[in-house]
Formats: structure tokens, sequence, C-alpha cells
């Protein structure tokens, strides 16, 4: 007999990635001839040593089943005979293939926002709340994953248990794209799992971000979510080829990558999927038909998808706006110019060169929308607000290279989207401002706007801005550690969680300075005879501050090299009263001590540093600050349905439309109800 | 109660949050009016915001009003603040009335084949969300809002006059046995006094139903639609295949009902109970049971097996979405009826509490009278009083223009019609508001002021003593007065005279 000697003298080095077999989009097309074959698909995880689970450094897969009151054996994707094979064969019946699809697709987009925004993934911290009453943040180091967590139609990112939440259930109707009895697991559709985990990875960034202050929170975090599944779609070439093929090359007809979740949208008696980021059937005809931008389309809808799901086709046909731009050559040279190609399949050569200009061009707005979501207001974000994020992000990224924005402002016109307070929709006129660019054009509260005064203005700005540069170097930038961003995730937390407290202390130890800042930042650093006395204040009187976040984010210089700015986030929040008298007193008045009012007015800023050249590159303010009377009004009518009527319904509101009590805010969002 | 002179009489009952309405119409040959109900409920506890306090006073007026003998009584849907003032177990409030005849919705028919469905599989859901509710209740504390939610629903659905707490033996009892509900006595007493003068119809959405005793007075049926995804939710009923009576063996309710006899989708070989999965080292590390590893520490990174990321009973909350849902499908059940005045055409639109489902078949149908067919449009457009849908709450009246491809509030009152349009509001907004959790939006601010807007004032709310016109209404002092010459508002009722002329 041999026997096996199972050390080897010389290591090998880990390999860069672990291959995973999954569905491309779910079980329902691995039963039709025409997609089973592209249907699986073998993904390229980054290695990483996996337990049980799976769990790894960024996720844990536990497999729990409540209402069958049973847990899962979890698989093991370190077993030698899986590693050989790219893991278990997609199976619906088997649940540890289960846990090896969403482990695989969530890492999947987990290394997309990685890639876009050059740094690590974090996951929003748990606030506890410690016996002595302190409050800390604590760490998370993993999502938590639950496969079979509901019978239910619905699957939900949970922000207080850091967990994504899938479920299942029968199939009651019958025909033909349904058969009784089966069950469609949410776990084993590719755009759901993807659409979920976008929520937790916003969440991570964000902590307030979801906070509904307008129309268009709740459907932009739906859009984003549904933006960055579908452009997953384009970076399976399988699925590419055999879509460009089936279409011709014409990614303006009905496709599968325009799409998501095919079998839940026909199980819940759609007859079709989910969402169609291209169009839809046509009640009439009962023909596919392609939807074209429609300026008006945003006043009539109010529902979180439905109104998501117009941001996602005006960024959808950004990109078939630039995809058409850059294969127009190769349908010119397929057609000797004619631009008719002949009938039947198009060459195989042709199908590869479109399929690697749609990969091309989807990767860039994908990674476009991503990089967006550091340009953003800390909360309250508007559409309007995300194509400023998006061109601001993309004129720091790629100075060069100006199509990818122009098509973007394109798009987002012909859709109607357009940010509130700019005169112009040129790319100067939509990018966020500098802190140089502010201070011109704010007025001065000492000086008329005269010649005279001109020259005088400009020294004493100037003297300014050194002296608030030199406080910025000392204060806090000076404390910037040098984090390496490819070590431990929670070295890096720690250090990212430090400098909020020292962007707390350069704020607010300043004085003037500090003053000078808050001027810019639309922020209230220090006590004011007339505020409103509902805002939150120190115990020097002074309102709070909140640090939400301190991250680095990594820009493309001119030269084409690499640079890290750092993003500060902060806010204030003020009580707000649903009765305006009641405001009105508690306002001069004041509150009893530890009184919260019946909804929190915020408003705050976004920027972003250079910590080389100390210059503020970006400030990003919510539309007013926390004196804003207006502001508050504003946001008073829109919780309580009182700022008009949109669509074919009377507005509730946002508090008489969230049935739920429960601090879920992805749960009623998810869940299938009948319109 | 009289009718006016080349007129009806349309009396609002005070009764509560929930609708009681009485109709007076001439009758042919004869001085005693026809007289017309329009349901008999409210949600207990609501009463007490109103001036009179007492449903009873309501009860024994409509007796003196008509003489105990009602011509017509219509049950719109089976939800408690439209049916629970009929019936109560000792000496029921109808007891000593003569019906002549009632009419219900189709859904309500014993013969038809998809009602008869749609009722099996509410009775399912009605199942699943009682046992629901109570494995919830296990786990939630008794004030906790998402049960109160649950609770509030389910005496929707199961009826009854008083504010009670859960009673999981009863409630589950009559579920099984649907005969034992409250609501199901409410619907039966009227029934057995309409079957006995052989005066029971179902009506169908497209059905004109002339009222023969009197002088060219009938209705439109407009909903509710017989597509049954408007009516229900996004599950087809179809051709059901369902496995076991309790719907399907691996749905929700499925779950809730079995007890310990849990069926689970995977094969046995890759369980592991939950009573042994502790002894496993993995859930034990990862999940964890009782008490997390640090749970009074300090420290700053999460524990792996944190009790707070557990998710035991949160499939549970679906219970609250079943309520939901099957509240939004009863609603959608509701028979809207257009009264017809012969000689002026006006229309008084009764809309019960149908969403927005309900709403948007209305125009799927036409109706043939003589030599002219009648649009939805048409009904809407000579409205001339309008029947606030279910409270004036959010998705119950529709938004809109004249030019809107579905019905909506921009239909009604055209031209001349206008000028006297009126909605009655069927809601104690004090009560709503204080005593639900989440408060009830009724009526909703925005619905409210279109209303308002829309009939220059002209808006009766339960809970309001007067009208007033609005500061913008384009009517004389002169008009105003006529308008309220129809009228008579006291602690009991409001009454609105229509002229047909």
């Amino acid at each position: 007999m041999i026997s096996f000697n199972l050390v080897s003298k010389i290591p090998v080095e880990a390999p860069y990635f672990r291959k995973l077999r999954v569905l491309a989009f779910d079980p329902s097309l691995a039963i039709n001839l025409e997609t089973a074959e592209m249907n699986q698909l073998t993904l390229d995880i980054p290695w990483e040593d996996l337990a049980l689970g799976p769990i790894g450094e960024y996720i844990e897969v536990i497999d729990y089943d409540p209402a069958s009151g049973v847990f899962y054996e979890p698989v093991n994707l370190e077993d030698s005979h899986l590693i050989a094979r790219d893991g278990l064969t997609p199976s619906e019946s088997n649940p540890q293939f289960h846990q090896q699809m969403v482990y695989a697709v969530v890492m999947t987009t987990i290394k997309q926002f990685e890639r876009a925004l050059g740094r690590v993934a974090f996951w929003s911290d748990r606030v506890e709340r410690l016996p002595d009453g302190r409050y800390i943040d604590q760490f998370v180091r993993r999502l938590r994953v639950y496969p079979h967590a509901l019978r239910d139609k619905n699957a939900y990112y949970s922000p207080a248990k850091k967990a994504l939440l899938f479920g299942y259930f029968p199939i009651t109707s019958r025909d033909p794209s349904n058969s009784p009895g089966t069950l469609v697991f949410t776990c084993l559709s590719h755009d759901i799992i993807a659409h979920e985990v976008t929520h937790a990875l916003l969440d991570g960034v964000h902590p307030r971000f979801n906070d509904a202050t307008n129309i268009d929170v709740h459907a932009f975090h739906e859009a984003f979510a549904d933006i960055v599944a579908l452009f997953q779609h384009f970076s399976y070439p399988q699925v590419l080829e055999n879509q460009i093929k089936k279409t011709r090359g014409n990614l303006q007809s009905e496709n599968l990558l325009g799409q998501l979740a095919q079998e839940f949208g026909r199980a819940t008696g759609r007859g079709a999927a989910l969402r169609d980021a291209l169009g839809g059937i046509n009640k009439e005809t009962g023909e596919w038909e392609l939807r074209s931008p429609d300026p008006f389309a945003l006043n009539n809808v109010i529902e979180p998808h439905a109104r998501g799901a117009i941001l996602v086709a005006a960024v959808f046909r950004a990109f078939l706006l630039i995809y058409s731009e850059n294969s127009a050559d190769l349908f010119r040279i397929a057609t000797q110019g004619t631009g008719n190609l002949p009938e039947g399949d198009i060459h195989p050569d042709l199908t590869n060169r479109l399929s690697q200009e749609a990969a091309e061009a989807a990767d860039r707005v994908l990674q476009m929308c991503i990089r967006a979501i550091d340009y953003c207001p800390p909360l309250g974000i508007t559409f309007g607000d995300f194509l400023r994020g998006v061109i601001t992000a993309d004129l720091d990224f790629s100075p060069q290279n100006e199509e990818y924005r122009i098509v973007f402002i394109q798009s987002f016109r012909e859709w109607g989207i357009l940010p509130k307070r700019v005169t112009s929709t040129g790319i100067d006129g939509l990018k966020w401002p500098s802190a140089d660019e502010m201070m011109r054009n704010t007025p001065s509260t000492q000086y008329q706007d005269t010649d005279e005064a001109f020259q005088h203005r400009q020294e004493e700005q100037s003297q300014k801005r050194v002296s608030m540069k030199e406080y910025m170097r000392g204060n806090f930038l000076s404390k910037i550690e040098n984090w390496n961003l490819e070590s431990d995730r929670f070295k890096v937390w720690n250090i990212l969680r430090r400098l909020r407290i020292q962007v707390h202390n350069w704020l607010k130890q300043g004085d003037a300075i500090g003053r000078d800042y808050g001027e810019l930042f639309g922020l209230v650093i220090y006590k004011e005879s007339d505020m409103p006395q509902t805002i939150y204040c120190d115990q020097h009187g002074d309102p709070t501050l909140e640090v939400h976040s301190v991250r680095p984010t990594v820009r493309q210089t001119i030269a084409g090299s690499f640079t890290t700015d750092i993003v500060v986030e902060v806010t204030q929040r003020r009580r707000g009263y649903f009765d305006p008298l009641v405001q009105e007193e508690k306002d001069k008045n004041g509150v009893t001590p530890g009184e919260d009012g019946d909804f929190t007015y915020r408003a705050g800023c976004t920027i972003i540093i250079n910590p080389t050249s100390q210059e503020i590159r970006r400030i990003i303010r919510t539309p007013d600050t926390i004196r804003s009377n207006q502001e508050l009004n504003r946001l008073r009518d829109f919780i309580m349905g009182d700022d008009g009527v949109v669509g074919n319904s009377f507005n509730a509101g946002f508090v008489a439309q969230n049935e739920s009590h429960r601090d879920e805010p992805f749960y009623m969002l998810h869940k299938q109800t009948e319109e | 109660m009289k009718t006016p002179e080349n007129g009806i009489r349309v009396r609002m009952y005070r009764i509560g949050h929930g609708d009681c309405f009485l109709i007076a119409m001439p009758r042919k040959d004869s001085d005693v009016p026809y007289y017309i109900l329009i349901d008999c409920g409210y949600k207990p506890g609501s009463q007490n915001f109103l001036p009179h306090k007492d449903v009873k006073k309501v009860i024994n007026h409509i007796a003196t009003a008509t003489n105990k003998t009602i011509d017509l009584v219509v049950v719109t849907h089976e939800h408690q603040d439209h049916v629970n003032a009929f019936w109560k177990k000792r000496s029921p409030f109808f007891k000593d009335f003569d019906i002549k005849e009632a009419w219900f919705a189709w859904t309500e028919s014993p013969t038809d084949r998809l009602a008869k469905k749609i009722r099996k599989k509410h009775k399912d859901q009605l199942l699943g969300l009682v046992e629901g509710r109570r494995l919830l209740g296990l786990s939630l504390e008794a004030d906790n809002p998402t049960l109160k939610t649950i609770d509030n629903l389910l005496s929707m659905e199961f009826g009854g006059d008083k504010e009670e707490a859960f009673n999981h033996k009863a409630l589950s009892a009559a579920a099984k046995d649907p005969s034992k509900s409250r609501n199901k006595q409410s619907m039966k007493l009227v029934k057995d006094k309409a079957q006995k003068n052989k005066g029971i119809r179902y009506l169908n959405p497209g059905d004109f139903v002339e009222l023969k005793e009197t002088d060219g007075f009938g209705a439109y049926v407009l909903g509710p639609p017989r597509r049954e995804k408007l009516l229900l939710d996004e599950d087809p009923i179809g051709d059901e295949a369902f496995p076991s009576q309790n719907g399907h063996h691996l749905s929700f309710n499925a779950a809730v009902l079995s007890g310990d006899n849990k069926i689970c989708p995977f094969r046995r070989e890759y369980r592991v109970e939950k009573n042994s999965a502790f002894g496993h080292g993995f859930f034990k590390k990862w999940y964890g049971i009782d008490k997390h590893e640090d749970e009074d520490g300090d420290k700053v990174e999460v524990p792996s097996n944190a009790s707070w990321r557990r998710i035991d009973d949160e499939w549970l909350y679906s219970t609250e979405n079943l309520a939901l849902k099957i509240n939004r499908g009863v609603n959608n059940t509701s028979l809207v009826l257009g009264f017809e005045l012969p000689k002026s055409k006006k229309v008084l639109l009764f809309a019960a509490d149908a969403q927005r489902g309900n709403w948007i078949s209305w125009d799927d149908n036409e109706w043939k009278r003589g030599d002219d067919t009648i649009t939805a449009k048409d009904i809407l457009g000579r409205t001339v009083l309008y029947k606030v849908g279910h409270h004036a709450s959010h998705n119950a009246t529709l938004k809109g223009n004249l030019n809107d491809s579905y019905p909506n509030l921009g239909w009604m009152a055209q031209g001349k019609y206008a000028q006297e349009f009126t909605a009655m509001i069927t809601a104690v907004n004090e009560w709503a508001m204080t005593k639900n959790s989440p408060p009830w939006r009724h009526p909703l601010p925005s619905i409210k002021s279109a209303l308002l807007e829309k009939a220059q004032g002209r808006v009766f709310q339960t809970d309001e003593d007067e009208v007033k016109k609005t500061d913008n209404a384009n009517i004389s002092d002169a008009e105003w007065q006529k308008f309220l010459d129809r009228t008579d508002f006291n602690d009991l009722y409001f009454d609105l005279d229509i002229i047909d002329e």
C-alpha cells in the first residue's frame, strides 16, 4: 500500500480566488432551455480562509429556519473536494448550496464597493447602551446572513440586527410560469441578494441616510440597490454574451440584463420580472415595449419602488447611450456602413466585441454610482443630489474623460431629474463647490460688495483661509495616523473612530475660526442669543455636533496618480413638534430636560478634505441649517402628509403609511402588497 | 322620518367611527316613505367621543323613524364598524325590526364559485392570523404596539360591540366555525329577516337595480370587482392546489398551525433540531442561547452569539402583514352603490370602504338603460352626495382630474351637479388619532381639504357639530343659506334633503 505523505516542504501561496458556483439569476431560469446554460455561473471570490457557515471576514451565514424550528448544517467550503469542484452544484433542495450562493453573491457585491471606493467596507456600528447609561459604538465585523429566516414574500436588511433576512414561500397559483406547490427561495435570487446587501453597505457608510425626510429618500435606497444588482449582471461574461447574442447587440430590446428577480416577480402574480429598467408589457397590445424617458414621470409617483424605478431608468439610459456610442463603430464595420445587420445570428466575434464594450460601459457606470455615495449630503438625499454626487465624484476620479458625465446629465434631464437650487445643468453648475468657491460667493457680513471693498475683501479672505488651514492642520490633520487600508478592519475602524473625536475638537475649539467654519459648512457651532431653544445643546449651551463619519476616499489626480481624501459628515439636530404652535412656544421658551420632540429635524454637511494640501475640496450642505424654520416646517408637512398630493393617491405621509411600529425600515418597504 | 317635498332625505347617524345611513324616498302610491338603511356599525369606544355616547339611542331612533320596518338593508361588507350594531348576544339590536329586502355584494353569495373560494381562503388566512397572534403574544409584552395593531384588525374581522383583549379560544373557535363570529351573527340576523320576505339579493358590478316600490329610483352597482387581483392581494386565487387544509404545508399558515410537528423544506440529513442545536458547537458559538457571552461587558467588538441578533420570533411578524392584507382585502369587497334620482338624475354615491383596487374597477362596466349606455364617468359626474370611502383614509379616495383614465374625485359632480356636491365622512377623528397606535389619520387632512374645496364647505363629519362655508368658497350667503335649509344637525344625526326636479 502506498502511504500518502500530505505535507510538502515547499509552502504553497494561497490562491487569489475561490471559485464558487451560483445561479446567475434565479432557479426559474434553470428550467428554461434557452436560459439554462448561462444561468449556471462560477464566480471568482477573493480568497479568504473560511470557517463552517461559511463564515469569513465580512459575513457569517447562519442558517436558522425558526418557522420550521430547525437549523441547517453549515457548509464547509474548505473541504478539498468542494474546492476542487468549485463548490456545490446548484440545487434548490440542498440548503448548503443556498449558503454557498448567498456567500458568493454578497462577497461579489462587497468587492464592487471596495473597488469603487478604494477602502475596506464596514457595516454600521452597533450602538450599545451600557449599564451606567453611557452609549458606546461597537464594531460589527461581520454582517449576519439568515438564508431561511421567514416564511414570507419578503427579504430585508435589518439595521438593528445587522443582518440580512431572506424569506421563502410556496407558489399557490397555476399558470405557465408557475408550478403550484413549489417553493420560491429569495436567497437563491442573485438580484435580491445583491439588492439587500447594498442596503447594508449603504447603512455602513451613512448611518442617518435612511431617515425619510423627503419623498426621494426611500426611493433612492431602493433604486440604488437595484442599480447595483442590475449592473452586476454585466460583469458575468457568460450572461452578457448570451444576451448580446439573443438581442443581436441591441440592448434596447427586451433582455434579462435589465430585469430583476424574474422568479419572484412571476410568483407574486406579475407575470414578469419584479422590475424591468428598460420597459414593460403594454397592457393593450400585450407586447413588451421600451419605456421612453418622461420628464414628468416623477410628478406622479410617490411609492418608493415606483419612484426609484425612474432613477434606475435614468441611470440605465445613461449606460445605453454610452454603449450605443461606443459600439457604433463595430456596427459600422459589421454592416459595411449600412447600419443594417443581416438576418440571423450575429458573428461570434461581434458578440464578443460588443460584450466587451457593454461590460466596460456598465462597469464604469456602476463605479460612478457607487463613488457618488461619498459625495452626498449626510441625510435627506434627493435624486438631484445624487446626480450632483455622480458628476462631482467622477470629476474627481476621472478628470479628463467627460463623456460619461455628459450622458448622465443628458439622461437625467430627459427623465426630469434635476437638482434644486442650481442655475445651470452644465458640469460646472452641478459639481459641489469647494471651500474657496463657497467663500468667494458667500456675501460678507462686514463689507458691501463694492469695488473698493473687493480688494480689501480679497486680502481679508486669503488671510482667513491661511489661518483656517493652519488651524485645521494643527488640530485635526496632523493627528491622522498612517492608515493602511489593507490592514485588519478592526484596526482601521479604531483609527477612524479616534478621528471622529479629532474632527469634533477641530470644529469646537476654534472660537472665531470655528465660527468661520460653521458659516462655511452650514453648522451652528456656538450658542446664538436668538437661536431656537429646541436645538439639542451640550452643557455649555452650544449646539451639539455629531460627527457621523470620517473616512478615506480615493481620487485620481490629473497626473493619473491616486490620492486619498478624507470625507467628514457632521450633523446637528433639533426637536420638532407636530403642532406648529407648540413648536413656536418651545422654540422660544425651551424644553424640559430630557425631552424629545415628536420628530427630529437634522441638518449638517459632508465635507471632503485633501489632507496634503489642507484644501477643503467639496462642501455638501443640507438645504439649510438647524436654525431654519422653513426646513423644519417642510419636514413636518412631509411627515404628516400635508405637503400635497402625488399621483392618484392622496399623500398619507410617512407616519400613516408606515403601518408597522418596529424599527425595521426595510421590512415594510420590501413586503409585497397589492399595488 | 318624512321625505321632503319633491325629494329624498339622507340621514347620517352619528353612531361612532363607523357607518349608519338611513334614506327616505317617496313610495309609489303611499305616504309612507320607502326606507333604506345602509350599514349599522361602529368601532367600540369611539361613541364615547360623541355627544350621545350611546349606540342604543341611535338604534331606538331608527326604530321610531321607520316604525321598525325597513324596506331595504344594504350591508356593504363584513367589518365590525359596518355591522356590529345589528346584533348582540343578549337582545340583538334589530331583533324587533322587519326587513323586507337585503342587499349584499356577490362575494357573500352562497352559490357563486369565486365567492366560495374567496371565503375559503379568507377562513384559512384567519386561522393562521389568530394562531400567529397567539405565538407572537408569547414573546412580546402585552402592550406591544404590534400586538395592539393585530388585535384591532382582528376585531374588525370578528366583530363585537366592546373593546376587549385578545381571547385566543373564542377567536380560534370563530375562525374555525365562522358562525361563531359576531360579524357573522350580524350578517345572519339581516339575512334571516330578509329571507322571511324572500328578499335577499347578491349584486354584481354592472347591475342596475330598480327600486320597484318607488317611482323610478334605482341603484347602479359599481363594486366590488370580480377581478380577483384587485379584490384581494397579489396572490391570484386561480386554481389552487393546496395539499393540506391549512394551505400549503410549507406556508406561513402551516407553520403557525402545526404546533411542534413542523414540516421543513429540506431533507432530514441537513437538519439540526432546535433542541439539540446548542450541543452543536457551531450554533452555540455563532447563534447562542440565553445570555450572550459578554452581555455586561464593555467590549468594542460585538460578540459572535449576541442575543440581539437572534431571529427566533422575527418570522411571526408576518402576522401583522397578514392582518393588514386581510383587512384591505375585505375593504375591497365593499358593495359600492350609486342611487339615482329619477327626474334630476342626481346620484348618491355610497363608496363604503372601497380602496384603490375597488375604485379602479368601476370603469370596467357599462350600464344599459333603455337606449342609453351609462359609464362610470357619467355616474360619478352626476354625483351630488359622496359617502367618502373608508373614513376618508389614504387610498380610499383617488385623486385625479376629469381627464384621467381611472375613476377619481375629479370625475365627480360635473356641470350643474357641482353646485350641490356634498360629502359625508364617517370618522371620529379624536378617537382615531388617540386610541390607535400608530394613529389612524381619519380623515386624512389632504383628502379632507380636497373635499372641502370641491364641496365649498359642504362636508359632514361624524364628530363635527356643524358645517362651515370655506373661506374662499365661491357661493353667495343666500345660496349657502339655501343649503343649510336643506339640512338638520343634532346630537344624534345629520339630515340632508336632496330635491329631485
